[in-house]
């Protein structure tokens, strides 16, 4: 874990947002923190190669988004059955994700279905 | 039909699609559940269903009603005024038919299953858990 912590703070540049951010004992736990629950998904193994995901994608999620964004997001792919690490490739992957209104947001149902490319005569 | 997309999960168990979805947003496309949201942002929703919603806020029960109708959109169940028939079949409260619902998932039942055992015999869902 330290190494995952020493290759994302001095390689992948996150010690340098940290602290541009302020620098304070606060933002240094919150950014642990959000690491802490991609450690945890992927049961510990090779943190700092998730987080970097695809070029780096992953460093702007974790800097970018409030632990309970990303907590919120877990949740919600969890639901749909996913691998807890392949929710967590998944969000490191697609910060777009992030932006789903999961509260408010209402879908159509069959556009939806049609958009992803089912068919109504599908079953 | 339209649903929440916070239901959407439960939905997608009950149409039996969730590993097909889950596919579909991990390796075809990371946005295409985005960008249909953000294009689609004023979902129509089921006149029908509007006005069965309607008749239940001004009820003398509509807190009742209200909690029990967010379980069945929790569990799945769109915004369908057909399907409100079935739903007016459903007694008890929403946490007593939460606890029935867990009580049939742990019988191993799939979840697409018992969605459609409760829409053939939505009584299932007024048993006592221990019975179940």
């Amino acid at each position: 874990m330290f190494c995952d912590l020493r290759l994302l703070f001095r390689k992948f540049g996150l010690a340098r947002c940290v602290e541009e951010k302020g620098n304070g004992v606060d933002d240094w736990v919150r950014l642990c923190r959000k690491i802490r629950l991609f450690y945890d998904l992927n049961a510990g193994k090779n943190t700092w190669e998730l987080i970097r995901g695809n070029n780096g994608v992953g460093v702007g999620v974790i800097v970018e988004h409030e632990e309970e964004e990303l907590i919120q997001a877990i949740e919600y792919f969890c639901r749909l059955g996913a691998k807890k690490e392949d929710v967590a490739r998944l969000i490191v992957n697609g910060p777009k994700l992030l932006d789903l209104d999961l509260k408010m947001g209402m879908v159509n149902v069959l556009k939806l279905l049609k958009h992803f490319g089912k068919s109504s005569d599908d079953n | 039909m339209t649903i929440k997309v916070c239901n959407m999960p439960n939905m997608m168990k009950d149409l039996g699609l969730h590993e097909w979805f889950l596919e579909k947003i991990k390796d075809v496309n990371h946005s295409l559940l985005v960008s249909f949201v953000a294009n689609n942002p004023n979902a129509v929703r089921d006149k029908g269903y509007l006005s069965f919603l309607k008749t239940i806020q001004v009820s003398k029960t509509r807190t009742h009603s209200m909690s029990k109708l967010n379980f069945w959109h929790a569990i799945g169940f769109g915004e369908n005024a057909l399907a409100m028939n079935i739903f007016s079949c459903m007694h008890g409260i929403s946490n007593e038919l939460h606890e029935r619902f867990d009580c049939v998932l742990h019988l191993r039942i799939e979840f697409s299953k018992v969605c459609k055992i409760i829409i053939t015999h939505p009584k299932i869902l007024s048993q006592n858990p221990k019975s179940l």
